[in-house]
């Protein structure tokens, strides 16, 4: 198994063209938090200046894992673009509370909450 | 190839402990590189390390050791005096 | 010895002086109601609160005998003990399931079983755990999943087992990370019982100066979250996850402790 390929897929939003979701499953930590950052680097260079983390099906996330997740944001702001993150779990918010990381990122309950912000 | 590499687990016996070990000794193959279908042998030869031990030494400590040489899993298991209960080899794909 | 067709036995366990076996023969109707009910009654006279029915050798157990358990149950449980059923025969345990029996009374194949289960919930036994790991990023997963796992299967709740295994990662991959572990080793120690949770993480490292030393004891005291930096803030989550930690720092060790106490039984 290679968990950075089970990890993520990127797919693209209907109507906008600038924008992508990123699709995580399973577990977020030090072995491919650092893809996820090459993965969003990658999107950046292609044009791409929203993206959408879809967290539905993310069991876990450590504070690396949050690392990138904050590099990302950052990236997209400093490109004139956003992140958005939605369908966190009870557990893996509770982390991102207590990291402080909640005040920086932006969160919706859901992907329709989050996708529709774009539009 | 990484050199070898070897995991020591000392662990109550207990037998809904069972799964995990299981599981821990399949993510480890995975991260050691080998082959799901590997990995998945590695768990049943746990399995069956360990389902006669917990039996027979229903209470106290038992050892695990997991050495990943090339291509090769070498499992053994002890009881709390350093007695060989038990061994298995998987071939690493 | 052959036995009566339906024989109600009362005898203290070997193993267990607290426990009490109410050992059953053949089949058992409504006749062995008051003999059972009787022997319990002089149990919690005795205040003897722990019994385990062994039906190992019943054929047929009636729904009136049931409910006579389901009674003693009550009345063993409000005196905060126990009453669990010893490996019934197939048949019959497939009879006592549809009567939702299994929903109400634990089973137990085997006294050992029964045995790891009773010293667990009513004796404050414990579990542990040791690992003596190589310094590889790609156990840590491993590694944090089968804590969690382990605190699953002794009844903690999947919060409980989520926020060890945020524990168990940062510290294992702090260690990896920063520790410089010279035998390209770490170890985990890990002992848990219904109330409380202890966890080491440790790792030998190349001799660190007094200045080293004290820089690593500083970020264990006051580990700080920089607002949008990436670095730093496992120590910080794990003192706050935590309900102690503790850190030792020598020259050519470092150990990180925590302690985690259940919110609730």
């Amino acid at each position: 198994m290679n968990d950075k390929q089970m990890l993520l897929t990127v797919e693209f939003v209907d109507g906008v063209p600038m924008a992508r979701i990123l699709r995580f499953s399973g577990d977020l930590d030090s072995t491919n938090a650092e893809h996820v950052s090459e993965v969003v680097l990658s999107l950046l260079g292609e044009g791409v200046l929203h993206i959408v983390a879809d967290f539905t099906k993310l069991r876990y996330v450590n504070s690396t894992g949050l690392g990138a997740l904050l590099f990302a944001n950052k990236k997209m702001k400093e490109a004139g673009g956003s992140m958005k993150i939605a369908g966190v779990n009870e557990n893996v918010f509770e982390i991102i509370e207590i990291i402080g990381a909640n005040t920086l990122l932006e969160i919706h309950r859901t992907m329709d909450d989050a996708i529709a912000t774009l539009k | 190839m990484m050199e070898p590499q070897t995991i020591r687990m000392d662990i109550s016996s207990d037998d809904v402990f069972l799964p995990y070990i299981r599981q821990f000794v399949s993510d480890s193959s995975l991260a050691m590189g080998f082959d799901p279908r590997s990995a998945s042998l590695a768990e049943v030869e746990t399995n069956s390390l360990f389902s006669y031990a917990i039996d027979v030494i229903p209470s106290g400590i038992l050892r695990l050791e997991c050495r990943f040489e090339p291509s090769l899993l070498r499992l053994s298991l002890f009881d709390e005096g350093g007695n060989l209960c038990g061994t298995r080899e998987v071939v690493g794909l | 010895m052959t036995l009566p067709v339906s024989t109600v036995l009362l005898e203290p366990f070997a193993e267990e002086p607290t426990v009490s076996v109410l050992r059953l023969y053949g089949d058992i109707g409504l006749e062995a109601i008051t003999r059972i009910s009787a022997l319990v009654d002089d149990l919690v006279e005795k205040k003897r609160f722990h019994l385990l029915v062994d039906l190992s050798q019943v054929n047929f157990l009636s729904s009136p005998v049931v409910g006579a358990l389901m009674g003693c149950r009550e009345r063993l449980m409000r005196r905060s003990g126990s009453i669990a059923l010893l490996a019934p025969k197939p048949e019959l345990a497939e009879k006592l399931n549809l009567m939702g029996v299994n929903l109400v009374f634990p089973y137990y194949s085997n006294k050992n079983a029964f045995l790891r289960h009773f010293r667990w919930e009513y004796q404050s036994e414990s579990r542990s755990l040791t690992l003596e790991v190589p310094a590889y990023a790609g156990y840590v997963p491993a590694i944090r999943r089968l804590i969690a796992g382990l605190l699953l299967s002794k009844g903690y709740t999947p919060r409980e087992a989520f926020q060890l295994e945020s524990i168990v990662d940062e510290l294992s991959n702090n260690a990896i990370e920063h520790g410089l572990p010279i035998d390209k080793k770490f170890s985990i120690s890990f002992s848990f019982d219904k109330s409380s949770i202890h966890l080491a993480v440790a790792n030998g490292c190349k001799t660190l100066s007094s200045e080293a030393q004290e820089r690593i004891r500083e970020k264990f005291r006051n580990p700080c979250i920089i607002p949008g930096s990436m670095r730093g803030r496992g120590i910080a989550l794990v003192k706050k996850i935590a309900s102690d930690m503790t850190f030792r720092v020598d020259a050519q060790r470092v150990q990180v402790s925590i302690t985690k106490m259940r919110e609730e039984s």
